[in-house]
C-alpha cells in the first residue's frame, strides 16, 4: 500500500528520537513501582523478623548469627521468595498491565529480563533486610560484631541460592501463566529440606560449592523463558543475539559444575576417596597416636597434625548444624591466646557438607588458629557415620575435644558440655604443660 | 536491516507524519472450544475517527486485540500502513498507540513516572526528550497539575486520560481506543470525547464502543459489528440513511403499547402528559397516529442489530 506524506495536524506532538532503552532503566522504573507497594513492605517486615530471630545467636563473634541468617535465608525466606516471584511473574496478567506493556515495541526478552531484574531487585533488598536485622538483633542481644564480614560471605551465598529459587519460580509461573506453577519449585524445596539424606551433595541447592551450578541453572531457565515466552508475539522479529548463548552457555556450565561436583564430592556410595576412607579407619583411644589428617584450611591450603611437631594439640571437632558445638571455637581461641606461646596448638575440625562453613566460622569468630574442613562429610544418621574425622575420633557427641601430649599421643577426651564448660579443658591443658613444659 | 520506526525522526520544522490505511481482509478468530469471535471481517479504514460499534460480546475487543498485535487471528490478514499485524508486529507497534478497554497501571507510580516508563517502552532513550514529550502529553490530557500524584489514587476518568496519554506517547499513526468512555461519569465522558475529537487529523483512530453517543460525538466513519460480523460500514450519515423513511413516532394510550411492540422494532419511548410517545423503525406502522420521523443513529443501530439482518450493507 502506498503511503502518502502530509503535514502533521497542529496538535500532533513532536516526534522524538528513539534509541533503545537499557534493561537496567526499564528494571529501575519497575523496581521503583514495586518497592513502593504494600506487598514489598510486607516482604520487608517478614524479612526483618526472620533476620532478627537469627541475630541473637550466642558466640563472641558473629559467626553463628551469620550462619543462621544464611540458613534462614534459604530455608524460610526461600519459601517466601518462591511465592513472591511466582506472584510477580503473573501479576501483570491479573492487574492487566500486560496489555499496555506487550503492545509496545519492546522485544519480549527485554521485557522478561527487566521484569525479572526488578522483581529480583526487591528480593535482594529483602534479603539485605534479613542480614541487617540479624546484625541489629545481635547488637540488641548484647553481642559484639567481631568478624562482621562473615555476614557478607553468607549474603553472597544466599544471593546465589535465592537467585536460583527466584529464577525457577518466576520462569515457571511466567511460562505457564499461573502462580501455582511456582509451587512446583516449592515442592522441590520441601523435598530438598525433608529428604536431604536422599539427595546427592551435588544436587543440594544451599551448599556454597553448588551455588554456581544453581546460578547457571537459573540463568538457563531465564534464557529459555526469554526465548520461548509469548513466542508468537515476536512475529518475524529476530531473537536478540544474547539469548541463545546465555541459555545454552548456562546449561553447559551448569552441567560442567554438577558433573564436577558429582565426581569430586566425597559422597558414598556414589563417589569415594581412598585417602578419606583411610582417615576414617583410624582410631583414637587414650594413649594412642591421635588420628592424622590432611584437610583444607581456611587460607586455601592444606593442614595436617604433622605441621605442628612437638606441640600440645587441642583438637576440637564441631559442626555448624549443631549450634551449641560452635561455642568450642571461642574456647579454643581462649586456649590459643593463653597457652599458644607455651606450645599449645588448637586445631578445629569443621564437620559440614558446606564447603564455606569453616571459612564463615573462622572469619566470624575472629580466630587465629587453624580451622580445617572435613570435606568428606556426607549425609548419615550420626556424626561418626557422616564424617571421616568424626569416625576416626569416635565423635558422636559434639563438640568433641582431644588433648594430646607433645608426641601427639591422645591424653584426654572431652565430649559435649564438658568440652566447653567448667574447668575440664583448662585442667587437661595444665596437666600436659606440667608434664611436658617444653 | 530492520526498520526502527515508520515515523520519521526529524526536526520540528520538517516533521511529517505518514498517512496510512488499515486494511482487514477475511479476518476470522476462533477461540478454543469453537467459540467464534470474528467471522470473515473485511474492512478498509482510512485516516480519521472510525467507530466500531456493537453490543458487548460482538467481537470488538477481539478485533482491537488483533490490530494491536496482542492476538493472532485464526485466518485472514490485517495490515497497518502496509505492515502485516501477524508477521510484522514490531513495525506495527512502532506506529501504534493502544488504549485497551481493561488495563492496569502501576498504582505506586505517579502520572509522570507512568508515562516515563511508557516512554522507555517506546525506546525514547533520551531522558530530556522523554520529559518534554511527557509534559506535552500531560498538558494535552489536562493532568499537568497532578503529574506527581500516584495513579493509584486517580478517578476512573483520570486513569483513562493517563491511558490515552500513554497511547499517544509515540505520536501514533494508528490509535486504537477500546471502550474509552465505559464506566465514566458524564463530565469525564464528554472530556474524553473532546480529546479524541481533537486528535483526529491525519492519523487513523479506531474507537471501539457500544455507546451511540460516542459515535455521534466524534466519528467520521462507523462499522457495526454483531456476533463477529460486520453489519454495516460507511459514514455516520450513511448509517443514518439506512433507516430514512422507516422511522415512526406514534402517540398511544398505555394499553396499546403491547400490541405495537409485538409487531414493530421499538427504538425509543417518551411519556407526554397522559399519553406515551413511542418510536419505531419499520417499513410501515399500522396505527392512525403514526407519523414519519427524522432518523437518528440509534434508530439505524437498532435496525442493523435485528436478528434477521444478514451481511454487510
Amino acid at each position: 500500500m502506498a503511503l502518502t506524506e502530509v503535514a502533521p495536524d497542529t496538535r500532533a506532538p513532536s516526534v522524538v528520537a528513539r534509541s533503545p532503552v537499557g534493561i537496567v532503566s526499564l528494571a529501575g522504573m519497575e523496581l521503583r513501582a514495586g518497592i513502593r507497594g504494600p506487598s514489598f513492605r510486607l516482604l520487608a517486615v517478614v524479612s526483618a523478623i526472620l533476620g532478627w530471630s537469627a541475630g541473637g545467636a550466642p558466640g563472641r563473634g558473629v559467626a553463628l548469627s551469620a550462619w543462621l541468617a544464611g540458613e534462614t535465608a534459604w530455608r524460610f525466606f526461600g519459601f517466601v521468595i518462591i511465592g513472591w516471584m511466582s506472584f510477580l511473574a503473573v501479576q501483570d496478567i491479573a492487574a492487566r498491565t500486560d496489555v499496555l506493556v506487550y503492545s509496545k515495541p519492546q522485544p519480549t526478552e527485554r521485557i522478561v529480563l527487566s521484569r525479572f531484574a526488578a522483581a529480583f531487585g526487591q528480593v535482594l533488598l529483602a534479603l539485605a533486610a534479613v542480614y541487617v536485622f540479624a546484625v541489629a538483633g545481635r547488637l540488641y542481644s548484647g553481642g559484639g560484631l567481631t568478624g562482621i564480614s562473615a555476614y557478607m560471605l553468607r549474603y553472597l551465598v544466599s544471593v546465589g541460592v535465592v537467585f536460583f529459587v527466584g529464577a525457577a519460580s518466576y520462569t515457571m509461573a511466567l511460562m505457564l501463566r499461573t502462580p501455582l506453577a511456582g509451587a512446583a519449585v516449592g515442592l522441590y524445596w520441601v523435598l530438598a529440606l525433608a529428604g536431604k539424606q536422599y539427595l546427592p551433595k551435588a544436587l543440594y541447592p544451599s551448599y556454597s560449592q553448588n551455588v554456581l551450578s544453581y546460578v547457571f541453572l537459573g540463568m538457563c531457565l531465564l534464557g529459555v523463558t526469554c526465548w520461548f515466552h509469548r513466542l508468537r508475539r515476536r512475529g518475524r522479529q529476530p531473537l536478540a543475539a544474547w539469548v541463545r548463548p546465555l541459555t545454552l552457555g548456562s546449561l553447559v556450565l551448569c552441567g560442567v559444575f554438577v558433573w564436577h561436583s558429582l565426581v569430586t564430592e566425597f559422597d558414598p556410595p556414589m563417589h569415594t576417596d581412598p585417602a578419606l576412607e583411610m582417615m576414617a579407619m583410624q582410631t583414637a583411644p587414650v594413649g594412642e597416636l591421635a588420628p592424622g589428617f590432611r584437610l583444607p584450611n581456611t587460607t586455601g591450603g592444606l593442614s595436617s597434625l604433622a605441621d605442628y611437631p612437638g606441640r600440645i594439640l587441642v583438637i576440637g571437632l564441631w559442626s555448624p548444624e549443631d549450634s551449641e558445638s560452635t561455642i568450642i571455637l571461642d574456647r579454643l581461641e581462649d586456649v590459643w591466646r593463653k597457652y599458644g606461646s607455651r606450645g599449645v596448638q588448637p586445631i578445629a575440625i569443621c564437620i559440614s557438607q558446606d564447603r564455606s562453613a569453616a571459612a564463615v566460622f573462622a572469619r566470624g569468630s575472629g580466630v587465629d588458629f587453624p580451622v580445617v574442613l572435613d570435606w568428606g562429610t556426607h549425609n548419615a544418621d550420626k556424626p561418626s557415620n557422616a564424617s571421616p574425622m568424626a569416625s576416626a575420633y569416635d565423635a558422636d557427641t559434639l563438640p568433641h575435644v582431644v588433648v594430646t601430649d607433645r608426641r601427639r599421643l591422645t591424653r584426654r577426651i572431652l565430649k559435649g558440655v564438658d568440652a566447653y564448660e567448667g574447668v575440664g579443658l583448662e585442667r587437661a591443658i595444665q596437666e600436659r604443660l606440667a608434664a611436658q613444659p617444653d | 536491516m530492520r526498520k526502527r520506526s515508520l515515523i520519521p525522526i526529524a526536526s520540528r520544522n520538517s516533521e511529517r507524519r505518514r498517512v496510512l490505511n488499515v486494511e482487514i481482509e477475511g479476518l476470522r478468530k476462533e477461540y478454543e472450544g469453537g467459540v467464534v469471535g470474528l467471522q470473515e471481517v473485511n474492512l478498509t479504514i482510512p485516516p480519521g475517527i472510525f467507530a466500531l460499534l456493537g453490543p458487548n460480546g460482538a467481537g470488538k475487543s477481539t478485533l482491537m486485540s488483533i490490530l494491536s498485535t496482542l492476538m493472532d487471528p485464526t485466518n485472514g490478514t490485517a495490515r497497518v500502513g502496509g505492515h502485516d499485524v501477524i508477521r510484522e508486529k514490531d513495525e506495527v507497534r512502532q506506529i501504534l498507540g493502544y488504549l485497551p478497554q481493561d488495563f492496569g497501571l502501576y498504582p505506586s507510580l505517579t502520572a509522570f513516572e507512568t508515562l516515563d516508563y511508557v516512554g522507555m517502552l517506546y525506546n525514547i532513550g533520551n531522558p530530556n526528550a522523554r520529559r518534554e514529550r511527557i509534559e506535552s502529553l500531560l498538558s494535552q490530557v489536562n493532568l499537568s497539575d497532578v503529574r506527581n500524584r500516584r495513579v493509584g489514587g486517580f478517578s476512573g476518568g483520570m486513569r483513562q486520560r493517563v491511558g490515552l496519554a500513554q497511547a499517544l506517547m509515540n505520536s501514533p499513526s494508528l490509535l486504537i481506543v477500546d471502550e474509552p468512555t465505559a464506566g465514566l461519569d458524564p463530565a469525564e465522558r464528554i472530556r474524553l470525547r473532546s480529546l479524541l475529537a481533537e486528535l483526529g487529523g491525519d492519523r487513523v483512530i479506531i474507537l471501539s464502543t457500544h455507546l451511540i453517543e460516542d459515535v455521534e460525538a466524534v466519528a467520521d466513519r462507523v462499522a457495526v459489528l454483531h456476533k463477529g460480523k460486520i453489519r454495516f460500514h460507511g459514514t455516520v450519515a450513511e448509517m443514518q440513511e439506512q433507516v430514512r423513511g422507516r422511522v415512526w413516532e406514534v402517540d398511544v394510550e398505555p394499553g396499546e403499547l403491547a400490541e405495537l411492540r409485538r409487531n414493530h422494532l421499538e427504538t425509543g419511548l417518551r411519556r407526554t402528559n397522559e399519553r406515551i410517545q413511542i418510536r419505531f423503525v419499520a417499513e410501515k406502522v399500522g396505527h392512525p397516529n403514526a407519523r414519519p420521523a427524522e432518523p437518528s443513529l440509534e434508530d439505524a443501530y437498532l435496525w442493523l442489530m435485528r436478528e434477521d439482518t444478514s451481511g454487510p450493507h
